[in-house]
């Protein structure tokens, strides 16, 4: 792959690409550039030997591909897998099938790409709706949900507390125990206005 | 330990956080692990030691988060008027000075001090968006290096040129061999954009003054000195650096410059006489007192602000400038 200028997008002569640390300006939009260098961008790709892929007589085939032998197997379901098809993940083998359904299995860390983070849901959920009061009878109750469902739910792949859940519910109850009294109040209100005495 | 094996990063310098983005970016065992995301979810974008390719920082003004700006901002205006109309300003006017001067510092910063970081393996390549200042990439960047060197090794022997240190210039065959200096057409333009901003203080002080005439011969004299200097730095900065590209930026201000100092010169010529005639009326008819004034106001304005922005960018650019190897056109 080709290093490009971020800015415009232009491919970066190879005469500026002679050193590992480079600082200069892209020749096409002269925007001022570092451009690091690792091995990696020198190494060919790695090539299958086919002959060595194909399947003798009195081997294990592939679950997938008959003609080619197998290398290993799946991890989870124990297919025998060849070596286009064997993925390795943090040390563990998978077949593409598995990878794909996440079958049975909770997916590994190294696979993971996105997490809701319900602590901040409910904390605004408990928060934001105040302001316009009455959405209070139903956030309430959902973030007080929310925080109790998923108090044990992985919350994100980086350190992260629990105090969002504990504000969360704390302030959802509270805003409970205030409408509560709010209906009372407002109760007792109307039946003292009708001329009910209330004991 | 639990924690410790439970979160197997550590934070790496920068961090990008606003109302609601927000990115960072962590050092894992064997990949950098970069979190973006919004308040309520995050993603992960996993980059292996072994796979990266390169790392391509770019120089550029980034602002950060607007809303923090924008509370930023407010912050002082509110500050200042309450301290402004309190009886007690200290208190609050110390505080709105401290705000203000942050606010000068974090736009310096991300005038001067912000980039943007890509990071390219075989298949992709990827904005780091917590990089956006240069002190926090570099850090960043160095514990990576680091990593990926042990993930890599050396760099492969057919790679003979290749050196460790570290280069600012470009090849002695890329260079351009156009033979003018370029810091005269840079010392030029400053000067110029200087004359300018003397022009407006000019216009600025005669607004001020109510004895100005056209009939004060050394005021005539020195309209003329500031005018035909501007005029002729202009010209001669532009020509010191027309044929270089870097400068297209500098070189649209002078162009600008050049067709103010022309318009004032036309102005001057074809109303002085006008002025002059009127001169004496001007304290009696009040409209053409006041036209006359805001004449000036306009000439002073307009000048002030070619100064100014002429020379912001200057500030801004001065590396560019300086490292301008490469405009060969």
């Amino acid at each position: 792959m080709p290093i490009l200028c971020p800015s415009c997008n232009g491919e970066l002569p190879e005469w500026l690409l002679r050193t590992k640390r480079t600082e200069t300006l892209c020749p096409n939009c002269y925007t001022a550039l570092t451009i690091e260098l690792f091995p990696a961008l020198f190494r060919r790709p790695e090539t299958i030997d086919v002959q060595n892929l194909a399947l003798a007589e009195g081997e294990a085939c592939c679950y997938e591909h008959a003609t080619k032998r197998a290398v290993s197997f799946c991890n989870h379901c124990g297919r025998f897998l060849c070596a286009l098809c064997e993925v390795e993940i943090a040390g563990a083998i998978w077949c593409p099938a598995c990878l794909e359904s996440n079958q049975g299995v909770a997916l590994p860390r190294a696979l993971e790409k996105r997490r809701t983070l319900y602590d901040s849901v409910a904390l605004a959920l408990s928060i934001w709706p105040v302001a316009l009061l009455y959405p209070v009878i139903i956030t309430a109750p959902t973030a007080i949900y929310l925080s109790i469902r998923h108090w044990k739910t992985p919350s994100s792949l980086i350190p992260r507390k629990k105090w969002r859940f504990a504000a969360a519910l704390t302030i959802a109850c509270a805003e409970l125990v205030l409408i509560a009294l709010l209906v009372v109040a407002g109760v007792a209100g109307m039946h003292q206005a009708h001329g009910v005495v209330v004991r | 330990m639990k924690g410790r094996a439970e979160f197997p990063y550590t934070k790496l310098p920068g961090t990008l956080r606003g109302f609601v983005r927000r990115a960072s970016l962590w050092e894992g065992p064997d990949h950098l692990l970069s979190v973006t995301g919004t308040r309520f979810a995050e993603e992960y974008r996993r980059f292996y030691y072994r796979d990266i390719e390169s790392i391509v920082s770019q120089k550029c003004a980034r602002a950060g988060s607007f809303g923090l700006w924008i509370v930023h901002v407010l912050a002082c205006v509110v500050l200042g008027s309450i301290a402004a109309a309190s009886p007690f300003p200290w208190s609050l006017g110390i505080l709105a000075c401290f705000l203000l001067l942050v606010l000068i510092f974090r736009l310096i910063g991300c005038l001067r001090y912000s980039c943007r970081c890509y990071i390219q393996t075989a298949v992709s390549r990827k904005e780091l968006p917590s990089l956006l200042r240069t002190w926090s990439t570099e850090k960043a960047l160095k514990r990576i290096r680091s990593r990926i060197e042990e993930a890599q090794g050396a760099l492969p022997e057919e790679v003979g040129s290749l050196q460790e240190e570290v280069v600012t210039a470009v090849p002695a065959s890329a260079k351009p061999s156009l033979g003018k200096p370029r810091s005269a057409g840079i010392r030029l333009a400053t000067l110029a954009f200087l004359l300018l901003l003397a022009n407006a203080a000019e216009c600025f002080c005669s607004l001020r003054l109510a004895s100005y005439a056209s009939s004060e011969v050394w005021a005539r004299v020195r309209d003329i000195l500031l005018v035909y200097g501007e005029g002729t730095c202009i010209v001669l900065a532009l020509l010191c650096i027309y044929r270089w590209r870097t400068f297209r930026g500098l070189r649209n201000v002078l162009f600008g410059c050049l067709g103010f100092v022309a318009a004032e010169v036309w102005f001057s010529l074809n109303f002085r006489n006008v002025y002059a005639a009127w001169v004496k009326e001007m304290h009696v008819v009040p409209h053409f007192y006041q036209a006359w004034h805001w004449v000036l106001a306009t000439i002073g304005s307009v000048a002030g602000v070619l100064a100014i922005g002429g020379l912001i960018l200057l500030f801004l650019k001065r590396d560019t400038y300086r490292r301008g190897d490469l405009s060969t056109n």
